[in-house]
Order: structure tokens, then sequence, then C-alpha cells
């Protein structure tokens, strides 16, 4: 079976580089999309260190990883509109919806917010978070640990992941 | 309130397509914004999207290297009727026609071997485009400058060592 395609949120984008396993996102899809407001997000930071580190990693990522991962500048600036007024969502939320709008609504939308996450079920889009891919990627193909990557994660402050959550989750890819 | 470049490209050039995304992703480094033509792939016409894209841009910068196609062209005519300022980069000894000339309309060669004098136009431009009026239209001259600079600084780059 082929492989889905997807479009990535900043927040996913971010816990996937922290855990240096972003390049193994292929192994569940065929192409990753990057929305220009999600890379913007991304790279800008007030901490220069962390600024160059991220432009170092992401730019010489797309170099090496150029057939699956790529930017994407297929978007409706109306449809971005809609997203960020009436939906109330930040600017990359909105280009991912946008772009995913544009493109058909063929992708699947990698997003953990939860405002977000609610309007992707309302318009019945395949939506994954974070915690979903790094359950694959451990139970899946063994290549991460899913506990040890999540305690990672707090510990710097990223995302906030219920116990409840973290574990329906593995148990749904679990079984599925 | 950001300032807002329009980048553009011949459709079919690896070369300016390559620059404007990466120009695209250093912009992001510093909260500046570039924003592309959406390109759709049976079609080199302006599209409404595009129009919006020119629309929401302080000034628009076009890496036209190897001369400028039907649909850049047009989305020169269309900055150039919005008022925007617009400045077409031309690779040295490249044929600088095919699009309207005007005040607000500047051609720049570009030497690869040395873009001093290509960079000195694009600033002076700027300045006199948005003239010193304002602290504000300083400022816009100003990253709009920066921004084409490294642009600049790519394409050069990139025509230096495409052979290697």
């Amino acid at each position: 079976m082929r492989k889905p395609t997807a479009i990535i949120d900043t927040s996913v984008l971010l816990c996937l580089f922290r855990l240096n396993i972003l390049d193994k996102l292929n192994l569940l899809f065929s192409e990753i999309r990057v929305p220009r407001k999600v890379e913007s997000e991304f790279l800008f930071r007030t901490d220069p260190t962390e600024a160059s580190a991220r432009f170092k990693f992401i730019t010489s990522f797309y170099e090496s990883h150029r057939r699956w991962f790529i930017q994407c500048n297929e978007y409706d600036s109306a449809t971005v509109e809609i997203y960020v007024k009436i939906e109330k969502l930040d600017p990359g939320e909105s280009e991912v919806f946008a772009q995913n709008q544009y493109l058909d609504n063929t992708h699947t939308l990698l997003i953990d917010e939860k405002k977000a996450r609610k309007v992707a079920f309302k318009k019945q889009a395949t939506v994954h978070g974070f915690l979903f891919i790094l359950a694959s990627l451990d139970i899946k193909y063994g290549i991460c640990d899913y506990q040890k990557g999540i305690t990672i994660l707090q510990k710097e402050g990223l995302g906030h992941f219920p116990e409840t959550l973290v574990k329906s989750v593995y148990q749904y890819v679990k079984d599925n | 309130m950001e300032n807002i470049l329009f980048l553009s490209y011949n459709k079919d050039s690896d070369m300016g397509q390559h620059s404007a995304l990466r120009l695209q992703t250093i912009a992001g480094l510093y909260g500046f914004s570039v924003v592309l033509p959406l390109r759709r792939p049976n079609s080199s016409a302006i599209n409404q999207e595009t129009k919006t894209r020119i629309d929401s841009a302080d000034m628009v910068a076009i890496f036209a290297l190897e001369g400028v196609s039907k649909g850049v062209n047009e989305e020169i005519v269309y900055a150039s009727q919005k008022n925007k300022p617009v400045i077409v980069l031309f690779q040295k000894g490249m044929p600088q026609s095919g699009f309207p000339k005007n005040d607000n309309i500047r051609a720049v060669e570009v030497d690869f071997n040395s873009i001093d004098k290509a960079s000195y136009e694009v600033a002076e431009f700027l300045k006199g485009q948005f003239s010193a009026r304002t602290k504000k239209g300083k400022e816009t001259a100003g990253s709009g400058s920066a921004l084409i600079l490294l642009g600049l600084g790519l394409l050069a780059a990139w025509a230096l060592t495409k052979d290697k």
C-alpha cells in the first residue's frame, strides 16, 4: 500500500527535530510538505545560537531529503485568512489547512494543537499528532523509545502530554 | 508591521527557484517575510493568488537571469500598476527586454564575479522609492535591500559553483 502524504505543523516538526528523528518520517509518509509559515515559526528564535542551529539543520535537511521533504508554497491567501480569523488558528496551522485545501484535501495533517485538531475532525481531514508518529516508529519499526522520547521532551518543556493520552495513543497504534 | 518582499523567477529556472526558496528560508530566520508566486503546472499566466501575494508585498524582486518570461512579465506589469517598486535582476550580457520601463521598475545587471555594483544599484533604487521622508520608509528600504542583497549572494554562489 502506498504511504500517505502529509503536511506538517510547527510543534510536530519541533518535537521530531528535538529527538533527532525527523529523517524517520518517510517510513510513515511518502512526502512531507512544510508550509512557509511553519518553516518561519520553526526558525524565528530570539536566541541566536538556537536560531542558527535550526537554520543549519533545516537547510541541510532539505538538501539531503529533497525527494520527500519539501517546502510548500501552494496555498490560497484568502483561505489562510479564513482559518486565522474565523477558526482563530495561528498562521502556521492556518497555512497547513489552506495548503491541504488547495491540494484537494489529499494530505494527512500532522498537528498537535487541540483547537486545530478539532477543526481537522470537523472537516473530516486525517490528522495525526506527534505521539502517533512516535508510537508508530517505536512499535512498527523499533527505532525509538516512546516513553523515553516523551520524557526528554517534557524535561525540555516541549509539549504537554497528559498521561492518559500518552497511554491511549500507544495502545491505539499497537492495536492497529 | 513586517515588510514583505514578493520574489519571483522564471517558471523553468532551477537557479531562480532554488535561490528563491533558500532566500525565503533565510528570511524566516530573521522574521522577514518573502512570498513567492503560486505556480500552476499547466499555466504560465498570472493567477489571482499571485496577484493577492503581490498586493500584500511592499516591494517586488525578480530573478530573471536568463531574461523575462511571459508569466513573469505579467507579474511585473501587475506590480507596477499597483505602484510597487520592482527590481528585475539580469545576468550580465543577457537582453534586458520583454517588460515595461517606468519609474518604479529598475533593471539591474548582475555580474556574478563582482556583485557590488548591482548591490549599490538595488539599495539606491529602494532608497529613492521609499525615500527618506519617514523612519518607516527608511526601514522598509533597508530591510528590502538586505533581503535582495542576500538573494544576490545566493545567486552568485550558485553561478560560481554550478560547474564544479
